[in-house]
């Protein structure tokens, strides 16, 4: 790994780049979060250890609405301003947020075994998480096989491509609300949310209990900042790379181009 | 499956998720790096044999 972080270290031009500040800030936060989650917080009553993955579900579920959110804001930006930073900003955000959704989606069910007694039941909130997953791996499926888009990278196709993915991920950011309030909406087995409830933060949960989940979701919001900043950056070095691959390729071999006038005598 | 089980499993799962996504990310980079690398050599090399 450490070669590939050359490319995020820092140069005097991109020593003020958030990424430098954030990766160091996140590994921090991360290692506090898990302080928080396994040893200060206590065990609730009732679900005992297995309520400990609160501090992992619903920070990770919170990361993931922002970064879809970031996704659905570039992907708007891109089809306005067709400006290819909005492209790259909506591929990284929707990457990122099938991150947090791959984690949510799989300690759900590890926490619903032990407090439903089944692994999964498609009812409102699941369905609709795992349908967001599906149509999210379906636009990086497209980024990645159709060509990441932009001008130089695939020309006039990648472009389409990367207009097609931006009209995607907006059509897609239409169930991030559906599964926000789907347990409201509908009658579910998943809880509603009661700790970022409005009016009445933290409901449920003792002081220590809600000293810990601030301080992972603190963890999680500095990993999704991380994140986004460093591969935002890897996507500009992925730019930097194509342009010199255009202009080597655009350069006459040595051996083909005309000799000076003189020679010819 | 206990609770203390699930717990560990469920942080097991969210700890493989994120660092293969950076182990993923950091691959990329170091292709990405290697092949700047080569692109800059060569273009280095020409401009002295244009010169």
């Amino acid at each position: 790994m450490s070669s590939s972080l050359a490319i995020t270290s820092p140069t005097p031009r991109q020593s003020a780049e958030p990424s430098t500040w954030f990766v160091p800030l996140a590994a921090l936060a991360t290692i506090a979060g898990l302080y928080a989650a396994l040893i200060y917080s206590p065990a609730d009553r009732v679900e005992r250890d297995v309520m400990r993955l609160l501090y992992v579900h619903v920070p990770a579920a919170f990361s993931m609405h922002i970064a879809y959110g970031l996704c659905f804001m570039a992907s708007v930006m891109y089809l306005w301003r067709r400006n290819e930073r909005w492209n790259q900003v909506a591929l990284v955000g929707a990457e990122v947020a099938t991150m947090f959704c791959t984690v949510v989606l799989l300690t759900g069910p590890v926490w619903a075994k032990v407090s439903w007694g089944t692994w999964w039941v498609w009812d409102a909130r699941l369905t609709s998480t795992l349908l967001l997953w599906l149509i999210f791996v379906g636009y990086l499926m497209l980024r990645s096989y159709g060509g990441q888009g932009g001008q130089l990278r695939g020309g006039v196709d990648g472009e389409r491509v990367a207009r097609h993915a931006a009209v995607l991920a907006i059509v897609g950011f239409a169930d991030v609300p559906i599964v926000h309030y789907s347990a409201r909406w509908f009658r579910t087995l998943h809880p509603q949310a009661k700790i970022l409830t409005e009016g009445s933060p933290g409901q449920g949960l003792n002081m220590s209990m809600l000293g810990a989940f601030s301080v992972c979701m603190m963890a999680s919001l500095l990993l999704f900042g991380a994140l986004v900043t460093t591969r935002l950056r890897l996507e500009r070095a992925q730019l930097r790379l194509d342009a010199l691959e255009i202009a080597q390729a655009r350069r006459p071999p040595p051996m083909t181009r005309p000799l000076p006038r003189d020679s010819a005598l | 499956m206990s609770p203390l089980k699930a717990l560990f499993a469920g942080f097991a799962l969210a700890w493989v998720v994120v660092w293969g996504y950076i182990w993923i990310v950091g691959r990329r980079a170091s292709a990405i790096e290697r092949r700047l690398q080569v692109l800059e050599r060569a273009s280095d090399q020409q401009d002295e044999h244009d010169r």
